[in-house]
């Protein structure tokens, strides 16, 4: 009894430390923009416990910083080992962790690395890995939608057509308050607010008025088949359904998809909305190529886009660490042009950032310039949420080089 | 070589479409190791402005976007403004591609291929091979000698007015145009101290040209130009850095 009364105290206060910890971990990777946070003990080891830990971050659009900020938050928490499982709108991708190794030089016999600049006696690589059924199984059953903040975002939108002789640059300039309520894992309705600011592109009225609003169903059909669906009023004044299919590995280099909607176009006159009937069918097939060491990414569409027009479109996109640039080439029945589009964070980022709510900048604003204005040759619509474009900077190989 | 290997932090000197380069001509090499993309101004004087979409000239500014998303390609994007010219709509737009074929420390040369095709701004167009080699002198000056051969000729549409039987695209004489820019022969020697600071000569196959340029903070350059050793110019650019971590993104991290 002796023996055994402080080993039972002793248990006690060393798994309410272990019980605390896993909750400051959490707290702590909340604090810092994480939602979910899902924290599971997979095994022990010498060196403490292993935790699988499902994390998304809405505010970061390079999931490797992502997985880097929240191992440092884990690490300064003394979790040494935590397996990172990146969810996107709570379905689970794949699971990351970092790995440290040292590195022999050739020509030094003391282990330095260049990292970032600075000598390091470790180097880190990001190493990703399927997780098993069991472990999704318990991600999803600790999934809860209360877990995720309002999330507000401040979205500029510009649109500008150049080149006519008697007003070179026609812009219809907006702010779009947006905000993604997720409803169910996967699930969820964007509603926004759109704040025209000027306009002398088109007829829309200059009033304040409903900006894109439309719920949409992301899931992965079995490992690495994506699936995303939309029904509601999208982007570019388009409205209707959205279909789209991907098979993306994402330690592969190879993706594929295709997307189907059946949209018609919206658009507010003054005072009122108006509706054309949903005839437009656009049927993309995608081909996707990744050159991981370049960071390049070489993309065909083909098919019939937006307005009945066939044909194909050629793109690269390149991968920085917080900036997509694309370079495309579009010919099809309509003509032919080219342009480039980037996607970039806007500054300052988090504005407001409580338990419950969040009120940030655009972490990836989007922007797209065609060299022709005439006509709309090859033309998509929703960019900003197709798995497409979203699901290119989850790519795993992409990892270590940025 | 240690000397030259040392240097390779900051950008070069560039030319007034946002190229690598002296004043008016391209070079083939290039100091940049950091991805970035460059944003420039640049002004011509009208004598020896190139714009002549309207027929008629007037001092202009050439606004470029510099980016190299692989190691071997650079894509490079041209805005030009005549200044007093009206009805000119944004401007002319100009897109060209520059190869970076051979490099010095592999083959002892440097070789770029430029290829800029004969679509809107085609007053810019100069399709050409360019070659230089970088000679230290001391451990920070270098002098780079620059040479290259821009075509004559265009493969493009004639224009309306020619009248001629065959109207399909064809070999036609730059010159038919009024475009002389960047035809035939021209070379240059560019003085690099401490990839700070630059001074160029050049031959542009109409002109002779001066420029020197400094670079600050590693990321803004200002330069002055003398065309014809007759006007004096100037351009400033802005680079940036792509691979750069967001520090908003990185509180907790490092």
């Amino acid at each position: 009894m002796n023996k055994l009364l402080p080993g039972i105290i002793f248990l006690l206060f060393y798994t309410s430390v272990i019980a605390q910890d896993v909750t400051e971990l959490r707290a702590a990777l909340y604090a810092a923009g994480f939602e979910q946070v899902l924290i599971f003990p997979m095994r022990s080891t010498s060196e403490g416990s292993v935790y699988m830990t499902g994390v998304e971050h809405r505010g970061i659009n390079n999931p490797a910083e992502a997985v880097r900020l929240a191992n440092s938050i884990s690490q300064e928490l003394g979790f040494n080992q935590n397996k990172f499982v990146l969810l996107y709108k709570g379905q689970a991708l794949f699971e990351s962790t970092i790995e440290h190794q040292s590195i022999r030089t050739a020509n030094q016999n003391k282990f330095v690395l260049l990292y970032k600049g600075q000598s390091t006696s470790e180097h880190q690589s990001i190493r990703t890995a399927d997780f098993s059924d069991t472990d999704a199984m318990d991600l999803f059953r600790k999934f809860s939608v209360s877990k995720y903040r309002f999330n507000v975002v401040i979205d500029p939108d510009i649109q500008i057509r150049f080149g006519y002789f008697e007003n070179p640059i026609q812009s219809k300039i907006g702010v779009l308050i947006g905000s993604d309520i997720i409803l169910a894992r996967g699930l969820s309705l964007f509603a926004g607010l759109m704040i025209p600011i000027q306009n002398d592109l088109d007829s829309e009225s200059n009033q304040l008025k409903l900006g894109p609003t439309f719920f949409e169903y992301f899931t992965p059909l079995a490992k690495n088949h994506y699936t995303q669906l939309s029904v509601g009023l999208f982007h570019n004044n388009r409205y209707g359904l959205d279909f789209e299919y991907r098979f993306f590995p994402y330690d592969g280099r190879l993706s594929l998809g295709f997307r189907y909607a059946k949209t018609g176009l919206y658009y507010f006159p003054n005072k009122s909305i108006f509706f054309d009937p949903i005839t437009d069918d656009l049927i993309v097939g995608n081909i996707e190529f990744l050159l991981p060491k370049e960071r390049v990414s070489i993309s065909l569409d083909f098919g019939q886009f937006l307005e009945n027009d066939r044909g194909i479109r050629f793109s690269v996109f390149k991968q920085y660490k917080n900036i997509e640039v694309g370079f495309f080439s579009t010919a099809t029945v309509l003509g032919n042009t080219s342009g480039f589009n980037f996607t970039i964070p806007l500054v300052p980022g988090k504005l407001i950032r409580s338990k419950s709510i969040e009120l940030r900048t655009n972490d990836s604003f989007r922007w797209e310039y065609t060299y022709s204005n005439e006509g709309a040759i090859g033309r998509e619509f929703n960019a900003t949420r197709t798995i497409k474009n979203n699901l290119r900077r989850f790519n795993s190989n992409l990892f270590d080089k940025y | 070589m240690v000397s030259l290997s040392c240097l390779t932090s900051a950008s070069g000197q560039v030319n007034f479409l946002g190229k690598p380069g002296l004043v008016r001509i391209p070079k083939p090499s290039f100091i940049d190791k950091r991805d970035n993309i460059q944003f420039q101004v640049a002004y011509l004087p009208v004598e020896y402005a190139i714009n002549n979409f309207m027929n008629r000239k007037s001092n202009e500014f050439f606004y470029s976007v510099q980016l190299r998303p692989l190691s071997w390609v650079a894509v490079n994007f041209v805005l030009t403004r005549p200044v007093d010219v009206p009805r000119i709509g944004i401007g002319d737009r100009h897109l060209d591609l520059q190869f970076f074929i051979l490099n010095q420390k592999k083959y002892g040369i440097n070789l770029s291929v430029i290829l800029s095709p004969a679509l809107a701004a085609s007053f810019i167009d100069h399709n050409s091979i360019v070659i230089s080699r970088n000679i230290a002198i001391s451990n920070s000056i270098s002098i780079e000698p620059v040479l290259g051969y821009g075509l004559e000729v265009n493969f493009r549409e004639p224009p309306k007015k020619a009248n001629l039987d065959d109207m399909g695209y064809q070999w036609i004489a730059k010159s038919e145009f009024g475009n002389y820019y960047l035809s035939g022969f021209f070379g240059g020697l560019q003085l690099n101290l401490k990839d700070r600071v630059f001074v160029s000569a050049e031959y542009d196959t109409q002109y002779i040209n001066l420029g020197a340029s400094a670079i600050i903070f590693k990321k803004i350059g200002l330069q002055v130009n003398y065309f014809d050793l007759k006007a004096i110019s100037g351009q400033i650019f802005y680079k940036i850095y792509l691979d750069k971590s967001l520090k908003r993104n990185m509180k907790a991290y490092e």
